[in-house]
């Protein structure tokens, strides 16, 4: 049962790192569970084989209804001479892969995906961001 | 015998109701504002050569007793110190400076967001295709609507 901000990420983290719903995502990745990273990876590490994503948390937002609101964005990221083709694929397995009682306690939701280049990595990219709303 | 109602209470309730709806409205926006700015701060369709533009990225309040102005010119400090320590470090390649953005007046029974960042090169990131502020604002009006309807809907 996700309850504290730090279980309520990890829920979010693992869909697509280790649990069964991922599985789809995972097989169409440069390399299954590690093409799954956080974004602040991207700055120490290199980046994983392409297609892989990225969790952004972010900031939370609104604990003055008593309901605790999260904005995390799954950052999906190729090969640049791929463009967007393999990401636009991407993107229906991560929607299939959380559902909206994804997380336990929590009401899952999209906001629409925008699509870039990065300019720091110089790759195509698709910014994903999603709203988690949770009961205190 | 007549029956009499008081609605001294009901009536004072009624009138409230403007107030109400605008003090949630405000507070809805305050609980977005800092997803709005921390979006835009990281977003990745720039570079950064001072990191100035990301680091000032603001969603600054409109409307009511709201210090917006203050939210703007702490971005703009923000910007002109990103860029001070640049050109002290000796490092060239960035004509930018920061600039004063004014906060526009809106309406009484208005309340809204001012999205953006206090460099003079702003409006050129956007001419480029550049900028986060309008994709951002794209993708999260949805969420800041829902955010002020639930501070309404818990003032009211």
């Amino acid at each position: 049962m996700a309850r504290t901000p730090l279980q309520i990420k990890a829920a979010f983290y693992a869909v697509l790192k280790s649990d069964t719903a991922g599985t789809a995502v995972r097989a169409a990745l440069g390399n299954g569970a590690s093409s799954v990273i956080e974004r602040e990876d991207l700055k120490a590490k290199p980046a994983p084989t392409a297609p892989f994503v990225a969790l952004q948390w972010g900031v939370g937002g609104g604990p003055r209804t008593g309901t605790n609101t999260y904005f995390p964005t799954w950052w999906l990221y190729d090969d640049a001479p791929y463009r967007h083709t393999r990401l636009e694929a991407l993107i229906a397995l991560i929607e299939a892969a959380y559902p909206e009682n994804a997380i336990s306690m929590c009401y899952v939701d999209f906001l629409p995906v925008r699509e870039l280049t990065d300019a720091a990595l110089s790759r195509p990219a698709k910014g994903f961001p999603f709203q988690i709303r949770t009961r205190g | 015998m007549p029956i009499v109602t008081d609605a001294t209470t009901a009536l004072a309730y009624l009138d409230s109701l403007p107030a109400r709806v605008l003090r949630g409205a405000e507070n809805g926006l305050a609980d977005i504002a800092p997803v709005v700015a921390d979006v835009m701060r990281n977003d990745p369709v720039h570079g950064n050569v001072t990191g100035a533009a990301h680091a000032s990225y603001f969603a600054a309040p409109l409307g009511g007793t709201q210090d917006g102005q203050g939210v703007v010119d702490a971005a703009f400090t923000v910007a002109q110190t990103a860029i001070a320590s640049h050109a002290a470090r000796g490092l060239t390649g960035h004509g930018g400076q920061a600039a004063r953005i004014a906060v526009p007046t809106v309406g009484e029974y208005e309340r809204g967001l001012l999205l953006g960042s206090p460099v003079d090169y702003a409006e050129a990131l956007a001419q480029e295709d550049r900028s986060p502020v309008v994709p951002t604002l794209q993708q999260y009006a949805g969420a800041i609507e829902r955010s002020v309807a639930d501070g309404i809907k818990d003032a009211l």
